[in-house]
């Protein structure tokens, strides 16, 4: 690409005066148009912020940002919108009652006569639209009904009927399944083909290598290096997300090889300094789902599910979204009761379905969700952390605030968590979230561990701070779940692997005979009926 | 953190000083009612300014209604605490004190102690059963407290106020009201000819113990956790059906308890209506105190302040009795409209995307 930047950012710096943290340091960067520019770093770089910035939510303290050499004033997403500037959220806000169409015409409404909503034309915009992209979503759906990955095409779809110059799109890829990220790399390409713009955050460097054209690395809230992709390596890449001058830089070496190579092949052990035990762990437990089968209406979500798992091994379970991951999470976890079937610990059958039992019984649990379901935002970061060992720091009643304290302070160091313990939770890092769940979730007995999806959006130094514990619970004893969509993941850290597709277990591979492309063939449903380790499915 | 921007964090840091605006919007209002709507401005405002403190009696009386709001609020915010609303606290501070009042009458003869102990328990233990019924309900069925406690409380109130005027009423007085309650259980006047007594220094104690329970103990910190959000108390293992159904008793219970010193020490009888708006003002008092404890303290005798002003600029001037009614609805309202609805769309929308 060696057109002239269309759009120039200069000097923009952006300072949080409320937790002192300068966001942006007077960062420059240059946007071809018709160009795709991946934007990469670590959480808390800088990344979102700058485009926040470019975008109109927040303003900057000081800069300017020019399209084709004029300078522009960029205060609203609606100045932004002016200039051709859109940008998709990385969580997209949306109303959950609306219907597709109705979220997506929300503030470029065209009334027809008396003021009324011209539904019909809105709603064909949408579809016209949609079809031209090749997307497939129902103008007719509600929005609470969407898959994540659905939703966030919903956003996009809003976003290109508003013809942007410049699309800006936050972590687009997050939810998607890999068909789904090969539908809108087709779409991102044809949009550029059109002369449009892309800027591209995102954490994964194969996709950076894969579409961009060029990438700039921030750290920090600067940037580090702006290149053309063609230019470089996904490992220097890497090498500047993380920077050079860290104390840790044996680990980092090790960790960018990793990163910058298959992930499984290169081995993620061990290279976290792992933090030191205070508290048991059991052994030989056994987990095991037998005949498990959960309904919506009719449909089976779960379909006769029958895994055991042992102490001492990591069991992976992966499959495509909307297969039945999240329906075995629920199950495992304590959520929500199976239809038929049961779940048994120790070979005896749990005696009620509810998160209260199970974690009496020691089940811990990390959930996707960590917003909702892993945290209370509001609450302290120490109120956060001792919701498990309540119990354990009160006397008569009455909380012991120095055992508390002590308590609190351990858990932070060891895990490394950075922030203050009497903030509210909501002030962390989403990597520091997942430090305080995973801190927590271990901090009393370790039986049985269930991890869903929980690298979702961290950086590498949390993800890997999360494999390494994942790798040491197993050594110790425990039993670890893994559930998981990211095959990847599950390749390097599970010693068996059982596929899901369409609420069945389409297959368990054990070690020697996994490969990427043989969970591949069993998470879309190919290899069906040649498997034995399926289970009877004689009831089902 | 960098990564999130700052919006996501601005409607709780903002609380504080929004809660200021919406007294001083709430007192702007009253100063324009008084001036546009008196024949003599400058004797109205002056009324209700230094009118409270123009005297014992004024003075000792808002200090009285400053100590049932005080009761109640903290009745509010148990339950707001733990994510549940009580909006029937009229009722059941209505009913409960008629029952303390009949329990009295009832027992002419009986030692002080005994006839007050029985008095409260009874009127307490009325209050936690209305409030406690619709958390049960929501337990049970998932019915909406909200509605269940605002019915229930729409059905007493005229019951009550059928009773006192019917039945109980003292054939001998002018007034529609019971009989009064024995010599012996009328709580000690602190500030005579005031309606002020005990139950203040009651309620000073009880705002303190409220925060020790909320702060410092296990099961306030499982109440607290329930109310901010109860998909993470369930996760952590908390019997959220009990933090449904206990809150709302307390709370019940808590406005009892009000009820009853507004017989025991305020009114010595039950007078038809004499409590009501006392519910209503209460949902205020726990806004403005943000729900917490210690700062409800302040919030109530703040709007005691503000009512007892409406009420002595309606007597000294010829302000008209309506206007005053129409102070109270404007402090009301603009308390609850910038405090309550930000959070109460919340709890909304946490309903409708859970349904």
């Amino acid at each position: 690409m060696t057109e002239t930047p269309w759009l120039q950012l200069r000097g923009i710096t952006t300072y949080f005066a409320e937790n002192n943290v300068t966001a942006n340091d007077a960062v420059d960067l240059d946007i071809a148009s018709g160009s795709v520019h991946a934007l990469v770093g670590e959480n808390g770089a800088g990344k979102s912020t700058l485009m926040h910035v470019l975008s109109g939510y927040i303003s900057a303290g000081a800069g300017r940002i020019e399209v084709d050499g004029k300078s522009i004033q960029v205060r609203s997403p609606a100045d932004a919108l002016t200039h051709g500037i859109v940008m998709v959220h990385q969580h997209p806000p949306y109303v959950p009652g609306f219907r597709v169409w109705e979220n997506i015409v929300l503030g470029m409404e065209r009334t027809g006569r008396a003021g009324l909503l011209d539904r019909r034309t809105a709603a064909d915009m949408v579809t016209a639209c949609a079809s031209r992209y090749g997307i497939s979503v129902d103008p007719h759906a509600r929005m609470n009904r969407l898959a994540a990955s659905q939703i966030h095409f919903v956003a996009l779809l809003g976003a290109l009927l508003r013809r942007p110059r410049l699309l800006i799109l936050d972590e687009p890829t997050a939810p998607c399944t890999e068909p789904e990220v090969a539908l809108m790399f087709a779409l991102l390409r044809s949009l550029q083909a059109q002369g449009t713009s892309i800027i591209l955050i995102t954490h994964k460097l194969g996709e950076v290598m894969q579409i961009a054209d060029r990438v700039t690395v921030m750290r920090n809230g600067a940037v580090v290096a702006t290149t053309a992709v063609a230019e470089t390596t996904a490992a220097r890449i890497a090498e500047l997300m993380i920077g050079e001058e860290s104390e840790i830089i044996d680990f980092d070496r090790r960790l960018i090889q990793a990163l910058a190579g298959d992930r499984h092949a290169a081995g993620v052990t061990g290279l976290h300094s792992r933090p030191s035990r205070a508290l048991p762990t059991a052994r030989d437990s056994t987990l095991e789902l037998h005949k498990v089968s959960v309904y919506v209406g009719d449909l089976a979500v779960l379909d006769n599910i029958n895994i055991t798992a042992q102490a001492g091994e990591v069991l992976g379970v992966t499959g495509i979204r909307e297969n039945g991951l999240e329906f075995l999470e629920d199950v495992l976890s304590g959520s929500i009761a199976p239809d038929r079937g049961v779940v048994l610990l120790d070979g005896k059958p749990v005696k009620r379905y509810s998160p209260r039992h199970f974690r009496h019984i020691g089940i811990s649990y990390i959930p996707t969700d960590r917003i909702l379901r892993g945290a209370s935002m509001d609450s302290t970061v120490a109120e956060n952390l001792i919701l498990l060992q309540r119990k354990e720091l009160q006397s008569g009643g009455i909380l012991r605030r120095k055992d508390i304290a002590a308590f609190t302070e351990e858990l932070k160091r060891r895990y490394g968590i950075t922030g203050v313990l009497h903030q509210p939770m909501k002030r962390l890092s989403g990597g520091n979230i997942q430090k305080v769940i995973l801190s927590r979730e271990l901090s009393g007995l370790r039986k049985v561990v269930v991890f869903s999806e929980p690298s979702w959006g961290l950086d590498l130094r949390s993800r890997d701070l999360m494999y390494s514990e994942m790798r040491a619970l197993r050594d110790e004893g425990a039993l670890v779940v893994l559930i998981s969509a990211d095959i990847d993941e599950v390749l390097s850290l599970a010693d068996r692997i059982a596929v899901m597709y369409r609420g069945r277990i389409a297959g368990i591979l054990e070690a020697q005979d996994r490969t990427r492309e043989r969970i591949g063939e069993f998470m879309l449903g190919f290899q069906e009926h040649n498997i034995t380790a399926a289970g009877d499915r004689s009831n089902g | 953190m960098a990564e999130k921007p700052a919006a996501s964090r601005a409607p709780l840091r903002a609380q504080t000083p929004e809660t200021v605006v919406a007294l001083l919007a709430a007192l702007l209002v009253t100063v324009l009612l008084l001036v546009f709507g008196s024949p003599n401005p400058a004797r109205a405002l002056r009324a209700f300014f230094l009118g409270p403190f123009s005297n014992r009696y004024y003075f000792g009386n808002m200090l009285d209604g400053a100590g049932l709001l005080l009761i109640a609020g903290l009745g509010v915010s148990a339950a707001f605490r733990a994510g549940v609303f009580n909006l029937g606290g009229d009722g059941q501070i209505y009913i409960a004190g008629l029952v303390a009042a009949v329990v009295c009458l009832a027992l002419p003869q009986a030692p002080a102690v005994f006839g007050i102990v029985l008095a409260l328990v009874a009127a307490v233990a009325v209050g936690m059963l209305l409030a406690g019924v619709c958390g049960l309900f929501k337990y049970l069925w998932g019915t909406d407290e909200l509605i269940t406690s605002f019915l229930i409380s729409a059905a007493i109130v005229p019951s009550v106020s059928y009773l006192i005027v019917g039945p109980l009423r003292n054939q001998q007085s002018n007034l529609l009201t019971t009989e009064r309650i024995a010599e012996q259980f009328r709580l000690l006047r602190l500030l005579p000819p005031s309606n002020l007594n005990l139950a203040l220094l009651f309620a000073l104690l009880l705002a303190p113990l409220a925060h020790f329970l909320l702060y410092h103990t296990v099961r306030g910190y499982e109440l607290r956790i329930t109310g901010l959000n109860r998909e993470f108390a369930r996760y952590g293992g908390i019997a959220i059906g009990a933090y449904t159904a206990v809150p709302m008793a307390i709370s019940g219970g808590l406005h009892g308890l009000s009820g009853a010193f507004a017989v025991l020490g305020t009114h010595h009888a039950a007078i038809q209506g004499f409590t009501i708006g006392l519910g209503w003002n209460a949902i205020a008092v726990a806004l403005i105190g943000r729900n917490h404890p210690l700062l409800i303290i302040p919030a109530a005798l703040v709007f005691a302040y503000m009512e007892a002003g409406a009420r002595a600029a309606m007597l000294h001037t010829e302000f008209s009795f309506e206007l005053g009614a129409i102070i109270q609805a404007v402090i009301f309202f603009m308390i609850t409209a910038h405090v309550a609805l930000p959070r109460l769309r919340l709890h909304l929308r946490g309903r409708s995307t859970a349904a």
